[in-house]
């Protein structure tokens, strides 16, 4: 059964739970789900709690792009808590110049 | 699973099935229900043998406490009533005795004292003493006997011995002949028409000598109203016979005193007489049960031994089974429907099934066809380049679905041996077509440029736009000068190649700089840098995708890019051909994975340099 990444929207800020992995069974769902903030045009920050994540596979990257491109506009992307290999992913795929990273 | 679905895709297949499972629900019901029936209508005999039972002893035992009370009646009522003694008779019972020597009541006296009798016992419509001509005083012209019978509520005094020859009356007769107390077989009285049974008793005097006898008329209607008391089902009936089967009691009086023969039935008499009258069986202890399944009816007989009647309970088997019938008919309605709706349910489930195994087998076939234009758009022949000597080449894609998102490629031109490797977001067909895209882009794009930059930007610019999906692709492209064995390559977003660089007999073996792009389709305005470095002959590039290193076994353990440096060591020192090194890569992956399925695509491409030959 896919596992769910809650999301939750307060003021400015869409902040998203992410699970231990973050792979096909859960972040095609992740991005249905961020759809429904395309019209937010008040997001200005989009934070991906990674504090359990894992693993990281190219859907769950995607999906971290489509919330820089589709949500809101152009909001800010954070990281919380991403574990060396997580941000090793993110490092190969040269995406750590337009993500912040924060313990 | 393979005979279940080649099962589905058989025309029709779901019609015979649902006939089958039809038949089948319907046999197994029937037998079920066969085997239910059976123990339900045994169970129900069974209780309504119980219940005729107990209404036939309960009127088993009304009846002879009746007979038994008027038998105590004339005995008693002889003992007080006239200069009496009891001795024992010859066959060891006790006979009444009176003293001739004494003169008898006066004619007026026994009629009082018949009279009281009857007043004393409501059930006594009539009570008679007689006796031999010359006992007693006055007489009429065939001796003295006299009767009273209440009628209408007053009693009435007949003289017999006026009338006729009373001693020729069964009443009197059976005792005179006898000598024994009995009960006569019933009879119709004739002043008030009731249908009675009577009990005569024999007086003797002193000396053993049979001097008359006093009898009691019982009237049989109290007897025919406690049996319709306890009619056990609506249609059935309780009546009683004597021994030679005339009715004493029958809800029609019409058929009083008649045989049961006029009744319509025909009894084996002497089975059934034989049974409940056999002197050796317990006492009550008989009952029999029998049934005439020609006339659809039950029988329930049980023996009166003071008067020798017989209580038949007749059942009619609708009567009996009437809910029962109910009940199977309304069940088997019930399953009958329940079977035909369960059989449309399937008809309709297994139609679907059907049409979906149907479209399912259209879609793996396309699936399939489609996997093979896919891997037909790559580049799987060895050597890769048969007329170029100078680089030793071998590419592996093994994608984990029909069709995948992995890609590499290459061609020379102009000296130059241009390649690439890919890894597409996601899996599947959305992978496989935007893969099919970049592979198409490269073959186009990559011929117009000699730097590896400005071909990944071209790609990068024609996927990044209208990318509402955000598919991205990381891929390493690469541009190699075949004689001099100068490489130029950008690396947007992909996993960093291991470089092989021979050092004398050793051999060094480590990852290259990832590099800080992005992967093409992210942002269309990216820029790319790109690196250069040079290959001595000896020297060799493995590119990979993340399939490689990723790839995990049933403890979701990775491969590790370690293990991939420690492998591509081992072939290094071996000094293994291109198509080798894949091989024993592919097999170390295989067998770390020890079985389970493959998560993701997997694709390599080992390039060695040779050099140009002097």
């Amino acid at each position: 059964m896919p596992k769910k990444n809650p999301i939750t929207l307060s003021e400015n800020t869409l902040t998203i739970v992410l699970e231990e992995r973050m792979d096909i069974s859960n972040s095609m769902k992740l991005i249905e789900e961020l759809n429904k903030y395309r019209e937010e045009e008040d997001i200005t920050e989009v934070v991906f709690d990674a504090r359990k994540l894992t693993y990281i596979a190219s859907t769950g990257i995607r999906a971290v792009i489509y919330a820089d491109q589709v949500v809101g506009n152009k909001p800010k992307i954070v990281f919380i808590g991403a574990t060396a290999d997580v941000y090793h992913v993110f490092e190969t795929a040269g995406l750590t110049q337009f993500i912040e990273f924060r313990d | 699973m393979r005979a279940v679905k080649d099962f589905f895709l058989r025309a029709g297949a779901y019609l015979n099935f649902t006939l089958a499972f039809v038949f089948i629900a319907g046999l197994v019901f029937t037998v079920c229900f066969g085997v239910c029936l059976y123990m339900m209508r045994q169970e129900v005999i069974d209780n309504v043998e119980d219940r005729v039972k107990s209404d036939a002893y309960y009127v088993q035992n009304y009846v002879e406490g009746k007979l038994q009370c008027v038998e105590e009646v004339a005995f008693t009522a002889l003992c007080t009533h006239f200069h009496s003694s009891i001795q024992k008779s010859p066959d060891g019972g006790h006979i009444v005795c009176i003293d001739t020597d004494t003169p008898l009541p006066s004619e007026e006296a026994l009629f009082r004292f018949l009279e009281q009798l009857l007043e004393a016992n409501p059930m006594i419509c009539g009570a008679a003493i007689g006796f031999e001509p010359g006992i007693h005083e006055p007489q009429g012209a065939y001796g003295f006997a006299a009767y009273v019978t209440n009628v209408s509520g007053k009693n009435q005094h007949l003289r017999l011995g006026n009338i006729h020859d009373y001693r020729k009356k069964p009443w009197y007769k059976g005792p005179a002949d006898s000598r024994k107390p009995l009960w006569s077989a019933p009879f119709r009285e004739t002043s008030q028409g009731k249908v009675v049974c009577c009990y005569s008793y024999p007086i003797h005097d002193r000396k053993g000598n049979f001097i008359g006898a006093i009898a009691f008329d019982i009237d049989t209607a109290p007897i025919r109203e406690m049996c319709k008391e306890v009619t056990p089902y609506p249609q059935s009936k309780v009546t009683i016979t004597d021994r030679n089967f005339n009715y004493v009691s029958h809800p029609d009086t019409a058929l009083l005193l008649h045989n049961v023969e006029e009744d319509g039935f025909e009894y084996d008499a002497l089975l059934v007489d034989s049974i409940l009258f056999n002197p050796y069986r317990q006492k009550r202890g008989s009952f029999i049960k029998g049934q005439a399944p020609e006339l659809g009816l039950y029988f329930y007989f049980c023996p009166i031994d003071r008067a020798s009647w017989i209580i038949t309970t007749v059942c009619p088997k609708e009567d009996i089974f009437g809910r029962c019938t109910r009940i199977e008919r309304t069940t088997a309605l019930i399953a009958l429907v329940g079977i035909l709706f369960m059989a449309l349910c399937l008809l309709y489930l297994l139609r679907r099934i059907q049409h979906a195994t149907i479209a399912k087998a259209g879609i793996q076939k396309e699936l399939g066809l489609a996997s093979s234009i896919q891997m037909g758009m790559i580049p799987r022949i060895y050597p890769a380049l048969p007329t170029r000597h100078e680089v030793d080449l071998c590419g592996f894609l093994k994608p984990a679905k029909s069709v995948g998102g992995d890609l590499y490629d290459y061609f020379v031109q102009d000296d130059n041996l241009y390649f690439c490797i890919g890894d597409v977001s996601g899996k599947g067909v959305p992978a496989s077509l935007l893969m099919m895209v970049i592979i198409s882009l490269f073959r186009n794009v990559a011929r117009n440029f000699t730097d590896p930059q400005s071909i990944v930007e071209s790609i990068n610019q024609s996927i990044a736009r209208n990318n509402s999906q955000m598919m991205f692709c990381t891929m390493i492209v690469g541009i190699l000068h075949l004689p001099t064995g100068h490489l130029k390559y950008c690396n947007a977003g992909h996993n960093a190649p291991v470089l092989c660089k021979v050092k004398g007999d050793d051999c060094d073996v480590a990852y290259m700089p990832a590099g800080e792009n992005m992967p093409v389709g992210v942002f269309e305005d990216a820029q790319f840098q790109g690196g250069e470095l040079h290959l001595h002959p000896g020297d060799a590039l493995f590119l990979y995708t993340d399939g490689v290193n990723e790839a995990q076994n049933a403890r979701q353990e990775q491969f590790g890019e370690e293990a991939v440096v420690e492998a591509l060591q081992e072939e290094m020192a071996r000094q293994s051909t291109s198509d080798v090194v894949v091989g024993a890569i592919y097999d170390h992956l295989a067998r770390h994975a020890c079985g389970t399925e493959q998560s993701d695509d997997i694709t390599m491409l080992h390039l060695r340099y040779v050099g140009t030959p002097l």
